[in-house]
């Protein structure tokens, strides 16, 4: 299904279930497909803080990736990729990093509008003044029909897709390449699987794709995930616990928590 | 006079000292409310301008070390400058004696005598950062000379307090 391969989770879960979605699954979504395209990578580092430190700390830092160059990014996805444009070399620790994409997402009726804004499915969208004073989204003719597409596609696809990874790992891996980041909307993918793919099979199907080349799709940057072992899938709950842990404190308009003073040190060793 | 040889981009020791700076690291990780949040809410600055300020912060930081003459941050800078020094320990220990083994003092101006030369300076500052950094300095951080000598009237408000 060619669109798939073209619109993000984000723009995917919008099409088919707009009502219900939360800001932080939209959120989420979206920052492990760009993750998965290497747009931005997760870089470990254990340090000392200076050299005479005693202890070795991990620090977690979120940097841009190596296909950040070559990636134009959504509306949507600047929440997360706007600090890199500015500077490149920027590393952020990984709970400011999120903090930061909470407070530009603007809450979840501005973030819903501006993924809404991208060019792949504004069109299945009304778009009237009304509308965006009630805060209403509904969807258009072209946009009710893609919708049933979509989950219909996804739905056979969940269906079928860990006895695919089984038993005809080819076609299971030519799915999953179609659909891009939208493998994150699969509710029975064993991530697990895919780091046993096997290298010739990724070769062959780069060969296939070189034939039908389109520059609107992501393919060539999704096919990278397959090739390397990055363990990302464990940045899931990370994103969600990092979330949580300011989620009551942090308010989109600023910040109100702490408001505790400074105390003194007593002095160092 | 003493003329100096022009500066040209990073040598391998300089780029040592970036990466020391670099990976510095200002925030303590296990705090809820770290130097990152308070530089954003005293500033009001939102968390993302905060953290690029940050890194603008550690490239002046790294000016200072490399340098012979005095450098003169831009406002924003200087805030996160400001900042910093209130986390003694951070600064005067960890930056300054372990990490640069360098004390770099914060000289406050004396006055409206100062200001061409803190003018002069700040070009100067903008130049260098250009020659090393191989890029100009981002202007929404780095602001051109006349504003950044215009725009300086700042006063502490309680917004609890003044609504």
């Amino acid at each position: 299904m060619k669109i798939l391969s073209k619109i993000t989770p984000a723009e995917a879960m919008l099409i088919k279930d707009d009502v219900s979605l939360e800001l932080k699954d939209l959120m989420k979504y979206t920052f492990m497909d760009l993750l998965l395209k290497k747009v931005i990578e997760i870089k470990e580092i254990n340090k000392k803080l200076h050299p005479k430190d005693k202890y070795i700390r991990t620090y977690t830092y979120v940097v841009s990736g190596k296909n950040f160059n070559k990636y134009k990014p959504k509306n949507h996805e600047l929440i997360y990729v706007r600090p890199f444009i500015k500077s490149q070399s920027i590393q952020i620790l990984f709970k400011h990093f999120i903090k930061m994409a909470y407070e530009s997402s603007n809450g979840i009726w501005n973030y819903k509008k501006t993924i809404r804004s991208n060019r792949e499915i504004s069109q299945f969208f009304k778009q009237t003044f009304l509308l965006n004073l009630f805060r209403f989204s509904i969807l258009t003719g072209n946009g009710v029909k893609i919708k049933k597409e979509i989950s219909n596609y996804l739905n056979e696809i969940d269906q079928n897709i860990d006895n695919l990874l089984h038993n005809d790992k080819k076609k299971g891996l030519e799915l999953l390449l179609s659909i891009g980041g939208n493998i994150f909307l699969l509710k029975n993918l064993n991530f697990q699987l895919l780091k046993k793919i096997n290298k010739e099979l990724l070769n062959h199907q780069k060969v296939l794709y070189a034939d039908t080349y389109d520059s609107d799709s992501d393919w060539w940057l999704y096919v990278d995930f397959f090739e390397d072992d990055y363990m990302f899938d464990s940045y899931f709950d990370s994103f969600d616990s990092t979330l949580d842990s300011f989620d009551s404190e942090f308010d989109t308009s600023g910040c109100s928590s702490c408001d505790s003073g400074c105390s003194s040190c007593g002095g160092c060793d | 006079m003493l003329i100096l040889p022009p500066i040209k981009k990073m040598n391998v020791e300089q780029k040592e000292i970036w990466n020391k700076i670099q990976n510095f690291e200002i925030d303590d990780i296990g705090s809820s409310f770290t130097f990152t949040d308070r530089l954003a809410r005293e500033n009001d600055w939102t968390i993302e301008y905060s953290l690029r300020t940050i890194f603008e912060y550690k490239k002046f930081i790294f000016l200072i070390t490399i340098s012979n003459l005095p450098q003169t941050p831009s406002d924003q800078i200087d805030q996160v400058w400001h900042l910093h020094l209130l986390y003694t320990e951070s600064y005067w220990i960890e930056l300054c004696k372990h990490t640069l083994n360098k004390n770099i003092h914060h000289g406050p101006t004396k006055g409206s005598e100062e200001k061409a030369l803190c003018k002069e300076q700040y070009l100067k500052t903008l130049e260098l950062y250009e020659v090393l950094f191989n890029e100009k300095p981002p202007k929404d951080i780095w602001m051109d000379v006349e504003t950044r000598f215009k725009e300086i009237h700042f006063t502490r408000v309680n917004r609890k307090k003044n609504g």
